[in-house]
């Protein structure tokens, strides 16, 4: 596995320093956008709502990494050679390690953004700010949801042996399927979109924890089943 | 261990093409020569074999094991070539070298560096600015450099010139020295396994034509060199194939001893699969 790891971090560093530029790119924006502010913060949902998915930015872009990584080694196919080399489980397994770490240092950089957020700006006349440390758990659930989502695309990418396919699949189903309902169950009265829907009660999170931790199992059974089917690679 | 690779009528059904009831055996210590028109199926079965695609029916044990769950310590025992190159073009060998080494337990960097310069292939370039060729002779360097007991071959030497090829089979030859090894060589330059190979097995249209010994191939199968009347006496089971030119008829046979007063020439391996291929 180890050298499978040594192929991925070289053959993907690109997305490592893209990360690394977004992370920075998002705090200068994040700042930007609060000096520029206006200053009653219950007129700025746009902006609340721009600060909420910054965090999110830097992670998404190495979570990207990780479905093209193996779309690029079927068409390359290096998948094929790992495979002879490797026992499928491994195989598996090493994108499943993919996967955890990309989500620890994705969880860390959301965190970090939030906090420099935070440290960084506050609104001229009011001196709060548009994202609090309060807002870290809902932010480190989303982060982890998207994870487990690239998880699932990832037999997907296998079966379609496309990355764009896999994630148009699954970015409908997901939009129309989880999404839009969401969106339209917490819509107010008048039209406009809550900020509190953007929180999430503890019980949620463990039901969510929960449902996302099947969702991995069903994912790595079916990625597991078509590197061993092998019809894709 | 009697046989490295033993295939037991495999099938497996595909949209455009089947493959059935595919049967042969590797025996340790030999070079098996995997032989067909493209689309016959050969790379289809050494997928089958490397277990990168499971078969509908049929068993395939390599090296002692099933195939398709082969433990790592004996995939590590097995080298592989594909028909291109298979490893990210974005790398050079300097990091292949690396990946491997955590890849296979046995990885030898300084037989892969050997190999390296005895192909006169660049370190530092990466694989992209690679000819054909020298993909090929990356390929076989990987491949020899993991101390592998069976080597899987998928058209090693297409797109080499005479020289590199010349090479190579020397290279697999000095491998063959050892007699606990095995090859598998499938490849379009039948010309090759004139050199190399103990057995032949000939696919076509998705199914095993024969698995011979080439010495025996060699005694068994004569093209004679008919007229329409020596055809036409002939019992036609006797014809594999037949190949009409401007003055003579010529017949590939397994029986020319039934007709000793018509000319015969040996054939070579690819006069027999172009007459079965022609009959069928």
């Amino acid at each position: 596995m180890k050298g499978l790891w040594y192929a991925y971090l070289t053959l993907n560093r690109k997305y490592w320093i893209g990360a690394a530029i977004a992370f920075v790119v998002v705090i200068a924006a994040g700042v930007l956008i609060m000096v520029f502010a206006d200053d009653d913060p219950a007129s700025m949902g746009a902006e609340s709502l721009m600060m909420m998915i910054m965090p999110w930015v830097a992670p998404m872009v190495l979570s990207e990494a990780i479905c093209r990584d193996l779309e690029a080694n079927i068409r390359r196919r290096f998948a094929q050679y790992s495979l002879c080399a490797v026992t499928h489980r491994t195989y598996v397994m090493f994108y499943f390690t993919v996967l955890l770490a990309t989500t620890a240092v994705g969880l860390v950089l959301a965190v970090a953004t939030i906090l420099a957020l935070c440290g960084c700006a506050q609104l001229p006349l009011t001196g709060s700010g548009l994202i609090s440390p309060d807002d870290i758990p809902f932010s480190l659930f989303v982060l982890a949801m998207g994870n487990v989502f690239t998880w699932l695309m990832m037999p997907l990418t296998m079966e379609l042996k496309s990355h764009e396919k896999a994630g148009l699949v699954g970015g409908l189903v997901l939009g129309f399927g989880v999404v839009m309902p969401y969106v339209l169950t917490n819509i107010s009265s008048d039209g406009g979109l809550q900020l509190s829907m953007f929180t999430v009660s503890t019980e949620d999170m463990l039901i969510g924890s929960a449902v996302m931790a099947v969702v991995t199992v069903i994912a790595w059974l079916w990625l597991l089943h078509d590197v061993k089917k092998g019809g894709a690679v | 261990m009697e046989n490295s690779i033993e295939i037991k009528g495999i099938s497996k059904k595909y949209a455009q093409f089947q493959l059935n009831d595919v049967s042969f055996s590797v025996p340790c210590g030999t070079v098996m020569g995997f032989i067909g028109e493209n689309g016959a199926g050969k790379t289809t079965t050494i997928r089958a074999i490397l277990g990168l695609m499971k078969p509908d029916s049929g068993s395939i044990t390599v090296l002692g094991g099933e195939a398709g769950s082969l433990p790592a310590d004996v995939k590590e025992r097995i080298g592989v070539v594909f028909d291109g190159l298979a490893f990210p073009e974005t790398l050079n060998a300097v990091q292949l070298d690396k990946v491997m080494s955590g890849i296979y337990k046995n990885w030898s960097s300084e037989t892969f560096f050997g190999f390296m310069d005895r192909f006169s292939l660049p370190l530092k370039k990466k694989f992209r600015t690679f000819s054909r060729g020298m993909e090929m002779r990356l390929s076989m360097a990987a491949a020899l450099s993991h101390d592998p007991l069976l080597l899987v071959l998928d058209e090693p030497t297409s797109g080499l010139d005479p020289v590199m090829r010349s090479e190579i089979l020397d290279i697999l030859l000095d491998f063959m020295q050892d007699e606990t090894h095995s090859i598998l060589i499938s490849t379009h330059i039948t010309s090759d396994l004139e050199h190399i190979a103990d057995y032949i097995t000939f696919i076509h249209k998705g199914r095993v034509v024969f698995t011979e010994d080439r010495n025996e191939m060699r005694e068994k199968y004569r093209i004679l060199k008919c007229t329409e009347e020596d055809v036409q006496r002939m019992d036609k089971a006797d014809i594999i194939g037949m190949k009409k030119t401007r003055f003579t008829v010529e017949v590939l046979t397994a029986a020319a001893d039934k007709y000793p007063d018509i000319v015969a020439d040996v054939p070579s391996i690819e006069d027999i699969m172009v007459y079965y291929v022609k009959e069928g």
